[in-house]
């Protein structure tokens, strides 16, 4: 029997939300077995963010990044024609790891094996002693490009040649983002591996429901308020290939000494939030246009986490390397600026920002070491926990098989 | 005394927490935190809180690429005192607090949010 009172709530639900099931089957999924067939039919098929290209703006600039489950290392590079393209970073020779420094600005890249070079719009430009190979085609041997779209500031890779375009893969949401990064660099980039499965990675951040109980010690009192104690989320969206939520600032938000400094002298970031034009933000960003609004999560399918706030937003991969550990990287962006107190100000917004996500990341921990036990086959999801029943509708659809 | 990290004449009195707490990077400001008891980290708080509003309107006279020395020694002070303050400013009872993911696994890589002239292409 229910013994529950029926929910009462501020949620704005929308999406296909009769489609989701609150009960999911998860020791399962936390297995080699079942990875194996993530990595396939997931990693695969899906379309993948893998960079923020901010800092790609000059002709030449380039970044190195890896998709650990495809083991794939990637070169992002925005050529001489001003093109940002992305190539499997790999010399046309003999296959040696091409670009060996994590980011730069480069007319072409030269294996350091036997010195191939290739511009930086892919070409193969230098053999040396040429004379000794018979039958060169240059022509044929550029570096082996992977099928990228740039969507905002944000470069995806599709590792399936059957793929639709990223427009498809998106639907409308493709275009409610225009320009909501626009001016935006990254402040903070930090990376953890985890002992954990990748989607219980995911689903930590898919939910408001856990902020009253685990961020004690970091936010205290940063979001809902006197009219909302449960801390529901103000709107909560699923789709295809997404599921997103606003979450609910808390006006009576007290700052800390130092926050409420150093906020005064720059624009106020996490854990503060500011009411604000709504109409300059484009309409991806607080969907329900929720007046107190504090921040949206948005869950990419499969394994990225893009945060939209006022003044800043954040990006969180959740990479699996294999079933049992994950490599977390967390990136945050602030506007551009040489004024010395935005950069304090800024600082104390990452800062905070990551021992919250200490917080987080216990938590991926031990509950992965808990379930992986196998004691418990299911988990049970409540409405505020729609997103995480999304994120396993969307990986049994591209897996094809329907568990639970 | 170490002349080339002297703070401005005015912020002299902030001097003594120069050597320790006048750090240029996100990772160096972490592993000092992590490196001190609550006390020596409530004295360079306690040092710098009443001073704080008066240090960003002082360096906010430059940009950031054309602090002078001492200015850019006060910057790195009042940057480390921005990624330090929050077990004080939170009250916790430690530099740290219980259940939270051990500060030791984080990799930080490299970020600026400066925009810098771009460096020719080689």
């Amino acid at each position: 029997m229910d013994m529950t009172e029926p929910g009462k709530s501020i949620t704005v639900f929308k999406g296909d939300v009769d489609a989701l099931s609150s009960t999911v089957d998860i020791a399962h999924r936390l297995t080699p077995e079942f990875h194996a067939l993530e990595v396939e039919r997931v990693f695969r098929r899906a379309w993948l963010p893998i960079a923020n290209v901010s800092q790609l703006a000059a002709p030449g600039s380039y970044l190195v990044t890896d998709v650990p489950p495809l083991k794939a290392s990637l070169l992002v590079v925005r050529g001489d024609d001003g093109e940002i393209r992305v190539f499997h970073n790999i010399c046309r020779h003999r296959g040696d790891k091409l670009v060996r420094t994590e980011s730069g600005r480069r007319k072409g890249f030269t294996c350091a094996f036997h010195a191939w070079t290739f511009s930086n719009t892919g070409r193969l430009v230098g053999v040396t002693d040429a004379g000794q190979f018979r039958d060169l085609d240059r022509d044929a041997l550029g570096l082996i490009p992977v099928r990228s779209e740039v969507w905002e500031d944000i470069a995806f890779v599709n590792f399936d040649p059957a793929a639709g375009s990223l427009e498809h893969w998106l639907g409308d949401f493709y275009h409610q983002y225009r320009g909501f990064s626009k001016g935006r660099v990254m402040m903070a980039d930090h990376r953890v591996v985890l002992k954990t499965n990748w989607n219980l990675a995911v689903n930590a951040f898919s939910e408001g429901y856990h902020n009253l109980y685990i961020h004690r010690h970091t936010v205290p009192d940063y979001q809902g308020g006197t009219t909302n104690p449960n801390r529901h989320r103000a709107y909560i969206e699923v789709g295809r290939a997404f599921g997103r939520y606003s979450a609910h600032g808390n006006p009576n938000h007290r700052p800390t000494p130092a926050q409420e400094i150093v906020y005064r002298h720059s624009k106020p970031m996490f854990p503060a939030f500011t009411w604000f034009d709504m109409d300059a933000l484009p309409p991806g960003v607080n969907p329900s246009r929720f007046e107190q609004w504090a921040f949206d999560i948005v869950h990419m399918v499969p394994n990225f986490i893009l945060g939209p706030q006022a003044n800043t937003h954040s990006m969180m991969w959740f990479w699996p390397i294999d079933h049992a550990h994950t490599d977390v990287r967390v990136q945050r962006f602030a506007f551009a600026s040489d004024r010395p107190s935005d950069l304090i100000a800024q600082a104390h917004s990452r800062v905070r920002a990551r021992e919250v996500l200490r917080e987080d990341l216990a938590t991926m921990e031990s509950n992965f070491e808990a379930l992986a036990a196998g004691a418990m086959p299911r988990i049970k999801l409540s409405q505020q926990e729609l997103l995480i029943q999304n994120h396993y509708r969307a990986v049994d659809d591209l897996i094809g098989a329907r568990h639970g | 005394m170490d002349e080339a990290r002297r703070l401005p004449e005015r912020f002299a009195a902030l001097q003594p927490f120069v050597e320790r707490w006048a750090l240029a990077t996100e990772r160096d400001r972490y592993h000092r935190l992590h490196s001190v008891g609550l006390d020596e980290l409530r004295s360079f708080y306690e040092a710098v809180l009443p001073r704080l509003d008066e240090i960003l309107d002082h360096l906010d006279r430059w940009s950031v690429q054309a602090l002078p020395a001492a200015e850019r020694t006060l910057f790195d002070l009042a940057m480390t005192f921005s990624e330090t303050a929050h077990p004080l400013d939170l009250k916790w009872k430690d530099v740290d607090f219980d259940d939270a993911y051990s500060w030791k696994g984080f990799e930080f890589r490299t970020v600026s949010t400066v925009p810098v002239g771009m460096p020719p292409a080689d």
